[in-house]
């Protein structure tokens, strides 16, 4: 076991080197030069093309932008590896900072709304399988269907019109984390973001749910236990949720990349600060430090996740070997 | 298990029916409840309420209160667009920044709408002709938000500071302090008619140097200290700018409000509905906009508009690049502007915000050009025949193949679309382009070949906008042909005093010469909700601090 996780670790650190060379690449291949960003129409006034060119050079070189590129890269990846994410191109802050701030929130909410797809998830889909074709499973089934297929921007602004503008129960935009400020209007701003990241994620793990315990509850152990006259809670969590679990836990990995993947949308929506919103802004104008930065920090996320996915596999069904 | 079918549908349709009524049209109600006045008025810039008490040089500068007014409140608005970066530093802020720092900082001048330069942090200023010597006399007891005195010290280190770190768009230097509230700017390159406005540009915010010196640059840049009206007390980047009056203003009885807060906000939807919901959290005052629709949408409720007409939309022919059939061509540039029918595309997409163009100058602010206001001044009107001919007389009877190149954001793509198909008619086969911002300054900056479709910014001193975009320092337009005589009336319209005739001709020049192709110009603005007083009748920097609401907060 120990072994597993030690080259997995090992895998995920080259996982990682890999994909941060392919966006440096990538995104410097990208037409445009952010430095042309830097310079606002009207500093250039009085600049003959020579005086502007030997600008721009020099701002180039202030961003080490004037190296041949795997030594770019080779800085960037060092300095990243020591904490020092480099300072934006085009806006100038400190890529550390500002994206601790924002993967703050962007964790937070992520987070928050993972653990719920699992949870809501998880007990729709039982209670969907258990009570095959009754009104129970009718809902949890169309509430699944919508999640799957609505798009979750149009979803936001339904909700948003709903609860925000029309029954004002709800903020219709901002946030803050609950700890750095009022706590309940955090709370308040929290719902319905959460809400919508959560829904893609939660319809699928009930989907996946409900066809996997649909499948053991039929399996001859199941039939044993109710006929031993076990208790219907005993029977489902002791026999059939463990049972059915594996796939479903397969399908957590996907949730996270869908949950954060789908963060710079929403934030978009509610006016969140967070890292998707950044994410967005600065590939459009090329920043490239910003870039790479997030994207290396998702992608470990997204690594961390699948692993820990994979070492569940073994607590909830000892019978997988890892070797 | 029928009955319970049944019964799952018919929860199905309860809650359809209670989204379908969710979504009816709200109802109308007050001014300070939503604003849905439902009123008629037309969207035609630039007609407003009436200004409010303006300060002028002979008030030097400063406003007296408003007797009217009424105190408190906390007005929110909105911004569509992120910089991210730290607004403590004037010289090194984002432009899309700049509004946050707008009610806390202050500018040594005042530069309105229609060019008219009043003194603000400055009382009173002389020109030295003789010796090329700005005289700024610093207005005495304003102090900025750290309790710290503005005087020509202050002045000094800021203008050096602008100059050292920033990229100022005008020469100046050395600078003397004469007296303690007086000091010498020395302007080589002699004075122009936007000299003086150039240090009321937000570049040129005064910022509390002892706040710089002695708590550092990275603090300055994250905690801003100006002297404006209001004091602000948390910025987020990328979120939101929250102030609060600041008590010791040094306008007498100003500002009215008790706070003024900025939210940055993309989404379109999420901006509509929060400007339609009442007044208070979670609601906001106010929204800048380049959306015509939604700019149309709201002013025909009843909500105000600050008009900013912003952006002359023009084609760039590549008559610059010797492999483009533009080269040096004045006949297809001509050619095109006959072949658009822009009456047709406003109609379509202006919302009646914007308006038909056919020469660069245009009556943005200043009338400065008698032609600008002459409404049968300028390139080819739309007629597909004489667009043809043009087209002969250029030497290509039977059209061409060309590219054109939308810049980002810089107009609607559904226009660029119509105006293919316009150009199709005459024999101009124009594939598109839609380019990201990276690609865009590729073509602009390195050269292309076939038209751009771009925006120019109107400066309230057209010989600035000359100067920016068509005169060869900058060489903004990579393909945009220079001629010795474009270049020589352009620099000739940077004199100081009568600078008509040279901008005249050169306005002249370009359409005459099919060096651009005028196409319309777009009014944005910033929409503010019904009942709030106080507000610029045009898009300034500096008025948060004569703002006030009708109702109580």
């Amino acid at each position: 076991m120990t072994n597993y996780i030690i080259r997995r670790l090992f895998s995920c650190v080259l996982l990682v080197i890999l994909v941060s060379m392919v966006i440096f690449m990538l995104i410097r291949m990208l037409p445009g030069d952010p430095i042309d960003l830097l310079l606002p129409r009207e500093d250039m006034i009085g600049l003959t093309a020579e005086q502007l060119q030997a600008h721009m050079d020099a701002l180039r070189a202030e961003h080490g932008l004037d190296r041949p590129l795997p030594i770019q890269f080779g800085y960037w990846f060092i300095n990243m590896l020591q904490g020092d994410f480099g300072r934006s191109i085009v806006r100038g802050f400190e890529v550390g900072p500002e994206l601790a701030n924002r993967m703050a929130v962007t964790l937070f909410l992520g987070s928050l709304a993972f653990i719920f797809s699992i949870v809501f998830g998880i007990l729709l889909g039982t209670i969907s399988a258990i009570r095959r074709g009754k009104w129970v499973d009718t809902v949890a089934t169309a509430i699944a269907n919508i999640g799957i297929t609505a798009p979750a921007f149009l979803i936001a602004i339904l909700l948003i019109y709903v609860f925000g503008f029309r029954l004002r129960l709800l903020p219709i935009f901002g946030y803050h984390l609950p700890w750095r400020g009022d706590f309940v209007q955090s709370i308040r701003q929290t719902i319905l973001p959460v809400f919508v990241l959560a829904l893609s994620p939660m319809a699928l793990t009930a989907r996946q749910t409900r066809s996997s315990v649909l499948d053991v509850l039929n399996q001859d152990h199941v039939r044993t236990a109710w006929a031993k006259g076990g208790r219907e809670r005993a029977v489902i969590f002791r026999h059939v949720l463990k049972n059915a679990l594996t796939p479903v836990i397969t399908l957590q990995g996907n949730n996270v990349r869908l949950i954060f993947g789908g963060s710079a949308i929403i934030e978009s929506i509610f006016v969140i600060p967070g890292v998707g919103r950044l994410l967005v802004d600065s590939m459009l104008s090329a920043d490239y430090p910003v870039v790479q930065a997030i994207a290396v920090v998702l992608t470990l996320i997204t690594v961390i996740a699948n692993l820990i996915v994979d070492l569940l596999y073994g607590w909830v069904d000892p019978r997988i070997q890892y070797s | 298990m029928k009955n319970r079918r049944m019964i799952a549908l018919l929860i199905s349709l309860v809650l359809c029916l209670a989204l379908i009524a969710a979504c009816t049209p709200a109802g109308t109600g007050t001014p300070g409840d939503g604003g849905q006045t439902g009123g008629t008025q037309g969207t035609q810039p630039p007609q407003a309420q009436p200004p409010a008490p303006q300060p002028g040089p002979e008030t030097g500068g400063i406003t007296p209160p408003d007797p009217n007014a009424r105190y408190g409140g906390v007005m929110r608005l909105v911004t569509t667009a992120e910089g991210a970066g730290p607004i403590g530093l004037p010289w090194d802020i984002a432009a899309n920044d700049v509004w946050f720092a707008a009610p806390a900082m202050e500018t040594l001048f005042r530069e309105y709408a229609d060019g008219t330069i009043v003194p603000l942090l400055a009382e009173d200023w002389e020109l030295d002709h003789d010796r090329n010597i700005l005289v700024i006399h610093v207005r005495p007891n304003v102090y900025f938000h750290d309790g710290t005195r503005m005087n020509a010290e202050v002045a000094k280190w800021n203008l050096d500071m602008i100059n050292e770190e920033g990229t100022p768009a005008l020469t100046y230097g050395p600078i003397e302090v004469i007296s303690e509230y007086v000091l010498e700017v020395y302007i080589p390159g002699g004075f122009a008619n936007a000299t003086v406005a150039a240090f009321a540009q937000t570049g040129f915010r005064m910022i509390s140097m002892e706040n710089f010196v002695n708590n550092g640059r990275d603090h300055a840049a994250n905690n801003p200290v100006g002297t404006g009206p209001f004091i602000i007390t948390e910025y987020v980047t990328g979120s939101h700018m929250r102030s609060v009056r600041n008590d010791n203003y040094w306008q007498p009885g100003l500002p009215y409000l008790d706070g003024v807060e900025y939210y940055i906000m993309g989404d379109v939807m999420t901006q509509t509905l929060a400007l339609q919901s009442p007044h208070g959290p979670g609601s906001i005052d106010s929204l800048r906009t380049h959306n015509t629709e939604q700019v149309r949408s709201f002013v025909d409720r009843g909500y105000q508009p600050i008009w900013v007409q912003s952006l002359t939309h023009i084609l760039v022919p590549s008559s610059d690049n010797p492999d483009s059939p533009f080269y040096r061509n004045p006949y297809l540039g001509r050619a095109i502007s006959a072949a658009i029918d822009r009456d047709a595309i406003i109609a379509a997409q202006g919302h009646g915000v914007w308006g038909a163009l056919y020469q660069l100058a245009t009556p943005a602010r200043i009338p400065h050009i008698p032609e600008s206001v002459d409404p049968n001044y300028g390139t080819p009107r739309f007629d597909p025949d004489y667009a043809r001919e043009l087209l002969a007389r250029g030497g290509f009877p039977d059209g061409f193949d060309t590219t054109l190149i939308l810049q980002p954001g810089a107009t609607s793509r559904d226009a660029i679309v119509a105006m293919q198909s316009m150009l199709a008619d005459v024999g101009i086969n124009a594939s598109l382009e839609f380019p990201e911002t990276g690609g865009w300054t590729t073509f602009r900056s390195g050269g292309w070949d076939g038209l751009i479709a771009t925006n120019v910014i109107n400066h309230v001193y057209f010989e600035n906008t000359l100067l920016n975009m068509f005169s060869r320092g900058p060489d903004f337009y990579h393909s945009f042909y220079t001629s010795d005589e474009l270049e020589a009336l352009i620099q000739g319209s940077m004199i100081f005093g009568d600078n008509l005739e040279q901008m005249r001709a050169a306005n002249a020049y370009m359409h005459d010469n099919g060096l651009i192709v005028p196409m319309w110009v777009t009014n944005s603005a910033t929409i503010v909700r019904p009942g709030i007083h106080g507000l610029p009748t045009r898009n300034q920097f500096i008025w948060h601090a004569y703002v006030w609401f009708e109702w109580e907060d």
